[in-house]
Parts: structure tokens; sequence; C-alpha cells
């Protein structure tokens, strides 16, 4: 790029300079300003090449990243599988021949095989008591979980029984006031006017209250009327 | 002193003129002692002290008032070593706030405020106004305001705060303040307290200061109680609970309560059955105390308009019959935390549904859970032990009770997960943990599995265990749901009676299936790192057996077999217990399809069991047939492979018998017995003798009797034998 600019320079000062080229440029390999121009747009050319390769480049290396990262749970599961299968295979293995040396001890009726027939009945007489405990526990198991049931049940029945009596009850209100109902909604609009003026009127006095920084605890009448100001006689 | 004395005088003459004997004489006496009392206590120094501080005149000098340094001192020793009370509390908060010695005593004051017992609501609501009136600096109220949130709970009725909302409303204007001004409002909210200009108000502050949390939570609060005026969306999963503020007080009033050794709010009330075994008992922390169920009006004010009153506080209920008859009219206690520790109030609040309540309460567990699990930043946490467990046994049994789990205590396990050690209280943590309500597909792994993945491999075989344990009872629990809920198969059923969250019927096949994929991975890659542990491979067959019978007992039209890193280790296992279940799992496998599969046929119903499963159950049916029953291991076409030259050179002589009924490792012994009863005097035992059909059919009985009923179920079921004349079983 220097060389670039340097011959950029070289140019402009041909290209300024009216007339033939001076001596000192000529030393510069003896080619013409159009010559040097065209070498200049062709290394432009190149250099904008190989910029658009480099980032092409670049883009061919993210996508195969992200490829690599969809497919990894793939390769971890089969991974995994190939592990599996191996581990069982290695298990069958052992434990036959484990239980082949075992069962051949025990045929035989020396100290050893006694003390290894001993351990194997101590075995079983567990595995039935806790084949006992298990067959308890899984019937418990079974009881505990019919209960929950039961009382999830009666937990989504009562909710339905209170959706049922919260529509009666609205029901309910509205069905005697068809005869009013002109005279009601009046009522209800004036109730909503004096509701609002009511609430902007203690507003307003409470704003007075604290931009006077008056201290209204101390004068009883004030207190009194200080502590209602959040209240509504009517509820909503 | 000369009140005293003519207080003498008048007893004296009045003695002198009276007759009649003891009681009079008794008065008397009681008399003596009751001034003698008040005279000590009129000479006592804090009493003094407290006398100065009532009376000092406005404008008195600070510096250089020895006076006035040693009554502070004096009444700061006091708070530090058994608390303020009552009385001494409204004094010196008046004297602060009301600034009659300017400000720089106000700040002092504030600190040594650390209650005895309670705190008097006028005392509270004479500083607020001061607060408003006098130009107390801002940080100043920033303490202040602190000072009531620490001590909320101990202030002894709340109604004159709720009165003066409005005013405490104003200070919210105020950047320093909002936060703390937030969370106070948060607490003392009614419905009557939303206006739209309040609204409005917080509308313009979100827009000053930004979607600020504390201001979200003020807002849905509001939007809660009247959603028309709340417009704004609020999102659903808000990071729970107020910002852990310092506050300088939690030490010393730890200090104060411990020494006092009693707590100072009375027990719980409300017992029907969950009982109250704490009030004897010292409490550490605050903020896992549960608090008592109290009334939110005074109790002298409330006994004058009882037979007026509209609304019926919780805390005078005592049984289940008066529930019934004021249902309609129950006032919620101010605390919404006491209800976790009474049966009747939670009966109350799963019934009502009361958003406000369940909102209020769901704020306060998880600023509970998160101040005292996530935010400790000291370095007591091995103290958190005795009170962290009775207050998580609390809320696991209220869970128990209402059978289903709380919103904020969700989020705070999900972020809890993350930085769990696995064994602090692990069984309360994994109660919790079995208690979240179905999980969407989309969000179950980041959320569930990949902290749970990192913990268990990484952690002892009993917590292994306990994590597969409590995932089992976490599947049982979505089935137990859905059993109930979903009435119609493609309705949207509601996961959680306080969430809006909505589950299709696919969505929740589709969650359940991921649970059961993930356990079976973690159930193989366990086995192969703990070298197939018995206890380990108990509790995944454990989990198998609520699988296999989803369909038959829960009516879930699912079935998903075990995974090869599960079932051929259990399979091979060395003990008997194991493999008969195995076999009774296998067994039920095989009653679930075929019921499907008839079912299919006959309803003609959406679900559809995929052949990939008949497949594989075959697949496993056929190999462990092929093992047990036609000692034909190995055989071409099964997953175990092993090459020819493999197994001669292992010199197992037959290798194709070694896992049938009578060489399988499990088993062996039991045919070496019954060989050694069969014939007892024949010295060359040759196992494969008991291959011949008479004692074949004697050895499978004799199996059988040994409690192996899964064994004969999948026998029975899976195997079509020539049944000889004297033989007894029966297919």
């Amino acid at each position: 790029m220097d060389n670039m600019g340097s011959l950029n320079h070289m140019v402009e000062t041909v290209a300024l300079s009216d007339g033939p080229a001076p001596e000192s440029s000529s030393t510069q390999k003896d080619t013409s300003p159009t010559d040097m121009l065209r070498i200049k747009q062709q290394m432009s050319n190149q250099c904008f090449e190989m910029a658009v390769h480099v980032s092409a480049g670049k883009i061919k290396k993210s996508c195969s990243t992200l490829e690599a990262e969809r497919d990894l749970p793939d390769y971890m599961s089969e991974l995994e599988r190939a592990k599996t299968a191996h581990f069982n295979s290695t298990l069958a293995l052992h434990r036959m021949q484990m239980w082949h040396a075992l069962g051949e001890k025990m045929k035989q009726s020396d100290p050893e095989a006694a003390a290894l027939k001993a351990v194997s009945d101590r075995c079983m007489a567990l595995c039935s008591r806790i084949k006992q405990l298990q067959e308890e526990t899984r019937y418990l198991q079974d009881e505990i979980t019919e209960i929950q049931k039961n009382r999830l049940e009666m937990k989504r029945l009562t909710h339905e029984k209170m959706k049922e009596m919260e529509e009666l009850t609205s029901k309910k209100e509205h069905a005697d006031s068809e005869k009013y109902k002109a005279v009601l909604e009046k009522g209800q609009e004036n109730l909503e006017k004096y509701k609002k003026m009511a609430i902007m009127t203690q507003n307003v006095l409470r704003g007075i209250l604290l931009a006077c920084k008056v201290n209204w605890l101390d004068d009883p009448k004030l207190r009194d009327i200080a502590m209602t100001l959040e209240e509504f006689p009517i509820s909503d | 002193m000369a009140g005293v004395s003519l207080n003498l005088s008048d007893s004296d003459r009045s003695s002198s003129s009276d007759q009649s004997g003891s009681s009079r004489s008794s008065n008397r006496s009681l008399r003596v002692a009751e001034k003698e009392r008040r005279k000590n206590e009129a000479e006592d120094p804090f009493v003094l002290a407290l006398k100065y501080f009532s009376a000092v005149e406005a404008g008195t000098p600070v510096f250089g008032n020895d006076e006035f340094e040693n009554n502070l001192v004096l009444v700061e020793r006091v708070a530090y070593s058994r608390g303020l009370p009552p009385e001494a509390i409204s004094v010196m908060l008046e004297f602060a706030m009301s600034l009659r010695m300017g400000t720089i005593p106000c700040v002092r004051v504030l600190k040594c405020l650390i209650p005895a017992s309670v705190v008097p609501q006028e005392a509270v609501v004479r500083a607020v106004v001061w607060s408003s009136v006098n130009k107390i600096s801002i940080s100043t109220q920033v303490l202040f305001i602190k000072w009531v949130l620490t001590v909320f709970d101990m202030i002894d009725a709340k109604d004159q705060l709720r009165a003066i909302y409005g005013f405490i409303f104003n200070f919210v204007t105020e950047e320093n303040l909002c936060p703390f001004i937030c969370h106070l409002l948060y607490l003392l909210t009614r419905k009557e307290s939303v206006r739209v200009f309040r609204v409005r108000k917080l509308l313009e502050l979100q827009f000053k200061l930004g979607r600020q949390p504390f201001l979200l939570h003020l807002l849905s609060l509001y939007k809660v109680f009247c959603p028309e005026l709340v417009t704004l969306s609020i999102p659903s999963r808000m990071r729970s609970g107020f910002r852990n503020h310092v506050s300088p007080w939690k030490s010393a009033l730890l200090g104060v309560q411990k020494r006092n050794g009693v707590a100072a709010v009375s027990g719980i009330s409300l017992t029907v059955t969950i009982k109250d075994r704490s009030s004897s008992r010292k409490r550490k922390h605050c903020h896992l105390q549960l608090p008592a169920v109290t009334c939110v009006i005074n109790k002298d004010a409330q006994t004058e308009q009882s037979s007026s009153r509209k609304l019926v506080p919780l805390a005078h209920l005592q049984s289940f019959d008066q529930l019934l008859k004021n249902v309609h009219r129950i006032e919620l206690p101010a605390q919404m935390g006491s209800l976790l520790g009474s049966s009747l109030a939670l009966q109350y609040l799963d019934c009502v549904q009361d958003e406000s309540a369940l909102l209020r309460l769901n704020f306060w567990l998880g600023c509970a859970l998160h101040e005292e699990f996530l935010f400790c930043s000291d370095g007591e946490a091995t103290q958190t032990s005795e009170e962290a467990l009775q207050f998580l046994n609390r809320l696991l049994s209220a869970q128990h009770f209402l059978q289903e789990g709380f919103s904020s205590s969700d989020t705070f396990l999900y972020k809890f997960l993350n930085v769990w050690d696995g064994s602090l209280l692990r069984p309360q943590i994994l109660g919790l943990l079995s208690n979240i309500p179905v999980v969407p597909s989309s969000q179950i792994r980041k959320l569930l599995f990949e902290p749970l993945t990192q913990l268990f491999f990484t952690s002892s075989l009993f917590f292994k265990c306990g994590l597969i344990e409590c995932l089992n009872n976490m599947l049982l629990k979505w089935l137990t749901w859905h059993s109930v809920y979903a009435l119609e198969d493609d309705l949207d059923i509601s996961l959680n009676s306080h969430t809006s969250v909505n589950m299709t019927l696919s969505g929740f096949k589709d969650s359940v299936m991921e649970l059961i994929h993930f356990v079976g991975r973690l159930a193989s890659l366990s086995l192969q790192l703990e070298g197939c542990h018995t206890l380990l491979l108990s509790f995944i067959l454990d989990f198998y057996e609520t699988v296999c019978d989803t369909f038959l007992k829960f009516g879930l039209p699912l079935v998903i077999m075990p995974p090869p890193g599960v079932f051929y280790p259990a399979f091979f296992a060395t003990d008997p217990v194991s493999v008969d279940r195995l076999a009774y799992i296998m067994h039920r496998y095989k009653v679930n399809l075929t019921s499907a599969k008839s079912q299919e046929k006959q309803k003609e119903q959406a679900f559809h069991i995929s052949r990939q499963t008949f497949q594989d159950f075959n697949h496993c049916v056929v190999f462990m047939v092929n093992c047990l029953w036609n000692s034909r291991m190995f055989f071409p076409g099964s997953d175990i492979q092993l090459g020819e030259e493999l197994l001669l050179n292992s010199e197992v002589p037959q290798y194709w018998t070694s896992f049938d009924l009578i060489h399988h490792p499990a088993f062996m012994s039991y045919a070496l017995d019954f060989h050694q009863k069969c014939w007892p005097s024949r010295k060359n035992i040759n196992l494969s003798s008991l291959k011949d059909s008479k004692p074949w059919s004697w050895y499978l009985e004799y199996l059988f009797n040994q409690g192996f009923d899964g064994l004969k179920d999948f026998v029975q079921s899976n195997v079509s034998r020539q049944v000889t004349a004297g033989d007894a079983q029966h297919r």
C-alpha cells in the first residue's frame, strides 16, 4: 500500500506538471504514466479480489462451526450408544466368567466353598425379606397415589363449585335490576361523578397539607380529617 | 418525691379509718408495693433519660451538652442489650424526627432504635408526618424508611398506616427514596388504595427511571387489584423480591432477640392440622420467622365494633366450621407469610383463589427464600441449618397440603440449583424440586436439566439416588395432575391453579417425554460410572415402575421403553430382586401395550403407539426369554455381541446357557440350593440336570415361591409351555 501511495504521488506529480516527465522520475523503470495508471488499477482489482476471498473464507469457517454445533448432540449420543454397548458386552462377559468360577467353587466341598455357601444362603434370606418389603411398599405407594388423586379431584371440584357460586351470585344481583335498569345506570353515573370529585378533593387537601408542611397530627380536628383521606364510605 | 409522700399519707388515713380485716390489709400491701415500684422506676436512670428526651426544649445545643450525651449513651446501651420498650421507641422516634436538637442526633438515634417487643403504630405515623413537615436530609429519610421496613412485622397494627397511604405515596417522587417507598407501599396496598392518579404517577416514574423492578412490582400488585386501570404488560416471571437492602439493625435485632430468649411475636393461633411448635424455640433469623396471623386493626378498637364489622379477620377463626360460616367475609392479615403455618388459612386461600393474596404471599416467600439462601453475604452460612430446616419443612408441608407448589419457590429453585452444592438441606431442596409443576419442553432443558446434570455427575452416590427419587416423585405428581385435570383430550389444561399458563395435551406429553429421556440418560451414564451399584439400580427401577404404567394407571397414552443402558445392567444384575423387578416391569409394559393397542382399534382415538416402540419392546422380551428360558445367550441379532473367539477364550463351557434361570448370577444360589434339596445324595452337582422337564417345573415352582412374583408374571405371559398333567401352575 505504501508502494501504491508513492506510486500515486509519482503519478500525480507527473500528471500535474505539464510536459514530459522530469529526469528524476524516468529512473522509475521507464514506464509511462498510462502504464502506471493501468498497473495501479490492476493492483487495486487484485486487492479487492483478495479481500473478497478472505471474507469468504471467514464465512465458510463460521458456517462450518455452526453446522458442527448442530451435529454435536447427534455425535454425542452416538458415542454414548457405542460406550453403552461396549459396557454391556463387557459386563455380560465378566459376569459370565465370574459366576461360572463361583458356581464351580460352590459345587466343591472345601471350607472356602462352605463359607461361600453360607454367604449365599444369607443373601437368599435377605432377598426374600426385601421382596416382602417391596411388595408392601408397592401396595402402600399405590394407595398413596390413589388418595392423592382423590384429593386432587376434590380440589378441582371445589374450584368448580366456587366458580359456579360466583356466577350464581353475580347473576342473582342482576336479575332484579332489569326493571330499574335506566335508573340504576343514572345513579351509577352520578356516583362515579361524585366519587371522582371526592377523590380529587381528598387529593387536593392532602396536597395542600403536604405543601404547607403543616403538622396536622397536633390539631385533633385536622388529624381526624387527614386520617380519613384514604377512605371512601361506599366500597367499589 | 412529694407525690409519693402524699400517697403514703392517703393510705395511712384510709387504713386508720377502716375497720374490716384482711382484704383491706392485703390491698394495702399491694398498693405499697406498687408505690415502691413506681418510686424505683422514677429513679431508674433509663426512665430519667427518656423523660429528658421527651421534655427537652427545641434549639438546645448538641455540642458540649454532657447531659444529652450521657442520656443518649444510656439509651443506646439499653437498646443494644435488651431492646427498647414501645414507649421508649415512641419517645425516641418523636425526638429524632421532630429535629428538636437539629439533624445530627437524628441519625444516631435512628440507628439505635432496636425494638424489644412491638413498635407502636402511632410513633411511626408521627414520624412519617414529621418527615413530610421538616427538612430532613434525603439520606436520613432513607434510613428512616429502611428502619420501618426492617421492623414492619413488629408494628402492632397497620390501619393508621393505611390511612396515611397517600402521604407515604407522596414520597415516591424522590428518586433515592423511591425503591424503599415502593416496598413499603407494596406491604400496605389494598384494593381501595389503587387510584388512577397513582397509577399515572408510577408510569411517569417508570418513564423517567426505566423499568425498575420495584416499580414493576408495585404496578403488578395494582394490576391484580384493578386490572382495568393498569394496562401495561408486566412480564410474568419477574425477578422475585425487592432488592435485599443492607439493614444496619438486623444483627443488633438478632442479638437482642437471642438474649431475650422468646420470640417477639406470639405463636400462630390457628392450629387445625399443622401444629406450631416453634414458640418455645429461640428465633435466630428474623426473615425466616413465619409471622403470627394478626388482625390488621388493633385489638382494642376491634372489640368496640365487633358486631358491626363486616369482615372477620382470619386470626379470629378457630375451627373449620367457623371458616365455613364466614367464608364470604374473611379479611386476610396484612402479613401474608403467616398463612403458611396454618392449614385452615391455606385451605381458605386455595378455595377462594384471591389473586392479590397469592401475589403477596409469593412476594413474601420469594423475599424470604432469596434473602436466606441467595443473598446471604455474611459468613454465617453454617448457622442456617436449624432455622432454615424448619422453615423449609414448613413450606414443604404447606405445599404437600395444597398438592401444588408456589411460583416464587419455583423461581427461587431455578436460581438456587445453579449455586447449590448438592448437600446443603438436600432432602428439603429435593422435596421442593419435586413439587415444580410441568415445565414447557422448550424451557425444561435450560431451567432444569442443565444444572441438574452438572450436579448429578459431580456428586456422591447418595445424591444420585436422591435425585432419581426426586425426579420420580416429580413425574408421579405431573401424571396425577394430568389424570385429574385433563378431562378432554385437546383442551388446554391449566398447570397450576395459581398461574395462567396453559398447556395442551401434546405439550404435556412432550415435557413428560423429555423428563423420561433425561432420567434414562442420567441412569445409563451413572450406572456405568458407579459400576452398576445395586442401590442406584433399585432407585432407577423404581422410576421405571412408574414409567411402565403411565397408560393404565394415569391415562396418559405414552409408552417409553427403558434404554439399553438401563435394561442390560438390570438384566445382568447379581441380585435376584433387581432381575425380578425388571421382569415385573416388562410384564407391565406388555399389559400396557396390549391394552393400548386394543383401545386404539376400538375407540379410534388420536393416540398411536409407534412401531418403533413395539419393536423395541419385542426386542427386549425376545432377549430376556432367549436368555432365561431358551438358554440362548449371545444369539445373533441381539445387542450383546461378543466374538466367537473371545467367548471360547473365556473358558466357560456352554456359554450360551450362562444367563438362564439356572446359571444366571442372580439365581445360581437358588439352583444350587434346589439341587441340594432335590438330590441330597448326589456328589457331582450338574446344574444342567435341572433342565429335564420334571425337575424344571419343580424348580420353577420353587423359584416363584421365593416371592419372585414379577418373574412369575413375566414367564406366564411371555412363555408358552407345555402343561403336563401333574403341573399345578395355570397360565
